[in-house]
């Protein structure tokens, strides 16, 4: 299922990455999944790839919180025991310059950094990075210590402070472990070559790509207008960048 | 490829067949598919291997083939008994929960995992309406999404 | 000095029996406390998503600090070689192990998966100071176990200073890195200084002598034995020097702080506007764990009477409690710099607010019970071996050193 046509192939050199998934819906179920060269399934991630995405706050709508509910309802995040302890895997940060005056927001979530610090201190080697970029937790050998949590320059983690149930099939999850974006991995896996956020969109203020490949939008939009990492003085090469500020 | 998705989902969706018993009239579900992984003996005893392998497989590297993947365990092995309920992880009806309680080895996959099947059709229902929220119709059908703690609580201290 | 004799308690008498007791009920307490945070989750505390360390990892490296520095007395005894403090080094090397027990007792029963202690045995990532820090926890279980045979078992006496030796190395290099447990978090600016790894160092030499001081004075004091006060006052004097250091210590890290632009902001909370933390600065820190000890301990009248020095000793302890709250609790609460100070910024995440936090009854419960724990093992280890000299009174010790 995920070896892709060429009829595919032309289609999305011809539609370009953030129109396809509005394509995909017109068309046919299932078919905007096919945007980017799926990987077989037996296949190791490699560093071919690195995963990252591509924020335009110009285009975040002020007040919008659609990827922030799209990601709840994706990874099966509820409201549990109040604001303090839910889960946060990507927010809405609302800003304003303070010399200028101007106003926007922005979806801030797991940067997925390069040198990510979540990972350096992790005592048991459960934060990881996945060679394709994807910053994850493994919660089988998680123990709940949150030093994770104490590191992460970007407040991206969560601890889960509650029995879970019924969670997404694709996505488990459980008490005392911590979790943070996984940049949809299962999405990517799968092929469907973006996130549930930059979906959820509808400004297509997110866009989902390949930093390592230079065809592809991502990066020829960073290559045309640039992007700027939060808290680039850290050095930690984020795979989530920003433009528009 | 969009034909071929629509039979994997076809056949994915055919998995909800009525209750399934096995000779007996036992409580120990009978699986959907014809035949396991590995022969019987084998996988008693080399299952927590395997999925042990595969976990690391799947969670570092990103493999996700069928084989040994505790999802598609599941998938197969989590299904309604003669009354239609489905058993859910720690009970005694539950694939799982039948063997290990007698042997009493603790499980805590279902901490995390989900207990129940994918639904195939949930799946494909929220591609398509990537904007809807709320819990997809079929998920809400089949009961699957019925959390009686998800309410959103404030914390009385 | 030379027929100095060791004796172990009889541990029989009711007073004995009922401080076990005593201890026992903070132990049931704090278990019942562990087994309802694991059940429940960690919302039934009040720690959360922002301040993800509370109150049991404020007792917890209280504790584990203190550890080492309950070490001190034997070491500059095996070490540096001043007889003087030589009949206390029994009690100081169990008291650093049983310090050091509870401390790692409360850090682990406060895990999100506490059931998963194998899992933080056996897998490793080197690069992460966290699992650097439970192999100095072990080796330091071993060294000073080893440390205290040399000087249990007259057959490896001779071993002694080498095993003091190594087990003085090794809690300078313990401490260090349980100061750079907070001093690598290079995302928060009230941890990022080279300066927390020395500075926590120095915390030890005072948070283990006001401890050791305390129980010293109760286990002389329980079991009828004489304690001359010559001993106590090179001890009270020493106590006032790492007051004295502490404070220097923190007064030079504020100092750099303040001389970094960047750091303005978290300065000026803990010093002028934190509310909760920078009353726990001043009173709690400085009046009450500096500048109250330092009277009693210097005052030529009130330095006289034990119950001054106990009482500084205390007060220590309670500063010493201020001042990690203000470190571990204030340094979460001051919001992390997502933007670049031009911005001011809010979320729904509580960015750019400082977060809030009250501990739940479940970690002081949680926490006390590592105290209680450290003091049982103390107590239990004076009742199974000879930890106490029979008479340490002014003669005895004055004839030889
Ligand atoms: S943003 Fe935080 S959680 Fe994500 S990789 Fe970087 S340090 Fe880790
Ligand atoms: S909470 Fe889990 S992922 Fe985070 S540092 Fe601890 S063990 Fe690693």
């Amino acid at each position: 299922m995920n070896s892709e046509t060429p009829i595919d192939q032309y289609r999305r050199r011809l539609l370009g990455g953030s129109v396809a998934a509005l394509a995909g819906l017109t068309l046919a179920p299932g078919v905007f999944l096919q945007t980017v060269q799926a990987r077989p399934a037996d296949e190791p991630v490699s560093d071919r790839n690195r995963w990252g995405l591509l924020i335009d706050t110009n285009k975040c709508a002020d007040g919008c919180n659609r990827c922030v509910t799209a990601c709840n309802e994706e990874n099966g995040l509820k409201p549990m025991h109040g604001p303090t302890t839910d889960p946060q895997w990507i927010r809405i940060v609302k800003v304003k310059s303070k010399s200028t005056g101007y106003q926007f927001q922005m979806p801030v979530m797991c940067q997925h950094c390069e040198h990510p610090p979540c990972v350096d201190v992790c005592p048991t080697g459960a934060s990881f990075k996945r060679a394709d970029g994807i910053v994850l937790v493994d919660r089988h050998i998680c123990i709940g210590c949150r030093y994770c949590m104490m590191a992460c320059p970007y407040k991206a983690r969560s601890l889960v402070h509650e029995t879970l149930t019924d969670q997404k099939p694709y996505m488990p999850r459980g008490k005392g472990t911590v979790e943070s974006c996984t940049l949809c991995v299962h999405k990517v896996d799968r092929g469907d070559g973006t996130t549930a956020c930059a979906e959820a969109c509808p400004e297509q203020a997110i866009l989902f790509g390949d930093l390592n490949d230079s065809g592809s939008e991502i990066s020829r939009r960073l290559e045309q207008y640039g992007g700027r990492q939060l808290r680039a003085d850290l050095g930690l090469n984020t795979g989530v960048r920003y433009q528009g500020f | 490829m969009a034909i071929l998705l629509w039979s994997l989902s076809l056949s994915a969706a055919s998995d909800f067949r009525g209750p399934s018993r096995d000779a007996n009239g036992n409580v120990v579900p009978t699986p959907k598919g014809e035949q396991c992984i590995r022969p019987t003996d084998e996988i008693r005893r080399t299952h927590p291997e395997l999925l042990l392998h595969k976990r690391d497989l799947t969670m570092h590297q990103g493999i996700r083939t069928k084989d040994a993947s505790l999802k598609e365990c599941i998938n197969c092995h989590v299904t309604p008994d003669s009354s239609g309920k489905v058993a859910r992880a720690g009970e005694p009806g539950f694939f799982c929960s039948s063997c290990h309680q007698s042997v009493s080895v603790k499980l805590d996959c279902f901490e995390c995992h989900s207990d129940r099947p994918e639904s195939a059709d949930g799946e494909r229902l929220r591609q398509t309406s990537p904007h809807s929220s709320g819990t997809p119709l079929v998920d809400r059908l089949l009961s699957l999404s019925n959390n009686p703690k998800a309410v959103s609580q404030q914390k009385v201290r | 000095m030379k027929n100095l004799r060791y004796t172990s308690i009889d541990g029989n008498s009711p007073a004995y029996l009922g401080l076990l007791g005593f201890f026992g009920l903070f132990l049931l307490a704090a278990f019942v406390a562990f087994v309802n945070m694991e059940h429940e989750g960690h919302w039934i505390t009040g720690m959360n998503n922002q301040i993800v360390w509370g109150m049991p990892h404020v007792f917890a490296i209280f504790l584990i600090v203190a550890a080492s520095g309950a070490l001190n007395v034997a070491s500059i005894a095996s070490v540096f070689g001043k007889k003087l403090y030589k009949p206390l080094s029994r009690l100081s090397a169990v008291l650093a192990v049983a310090l050091l027990a509870g401390g790692l007792a409360v850090l682990v029963l406060d895990l999100g998966r506490a059931d998963r202690l194998i899992v933080a045995m056996t897998y490793y990532n080197f690069k992460s100071i966290f699992a650097w820090n439970i192999i100095l926890y072990n080796g330091f279980f071993l060294i000073v176990g080893l440390y205290l045979w040399t000087m249990l078992d007259w057959q490896v006496e001779k071993y002694a200073r080498v095993a003091g030796t190594a087990a003085f190395i090794w809690r300078l290099i313990l401490t260090t890195g349980t100061g750079s447990i907070f001093g690598f978090l290079v995302s928060r600016q009230a941890y990022d200084s080279a300066l927390l790894a020395p500075m926590f160092v120095i915390l030890s030499f005072s948070f283990g002598l006001a401890i050791f001081m305390l129980v010293m004075f109760a286990a002389f004091k329980w079991t009828g034995r004489p304690l001359g006060d010559l001993v106590v006052n090179r001890l009270k004097n020493l106590l006032g020097v790492f007051v004295a250091a502490t404070f220097y210590f923190s007064a030079v890290y504020h100092l750099t702080n303040l001389y970094m632009t960047k750091k303005h902001g978290i300065e000026s909370f803990i010093l002028l506007d934190g509310g909760i933390y920078t009353q726990l600065f001043w009173w709690g820190q400085i009046v009450i764990g500096t500048l109250l000890p330092l009277l009693l301990v210097y005052c030529p009248r009130p330095s006289k009477h034990r119950f001054a020095i106990g009482l500084a000793a205390v007060l220590v302890i309670l500063g010493g409690m201020a001042n990690l709250y203000v470190i571990i609790i204030g340094g979460q609460a001051y919001p992390i710099p997502l933007l670049p100070a031009e911005f001011e910024y809010s979320s729904t995440f509580f960015d750019g607010v400082v977060a809030g936090y009250s501990p739940s009854k479940w970690e002081i419960m949680l926490g006390l019970g590592g105290v209680a724990l450290s003091l049982f093992i103390v107590a239990f280890a004076l009742k199974i071996f000879r930890l106490l000299p029979d008479d340490l009174s002014d003669n005895l010790v004055s004839s030889k050193s």
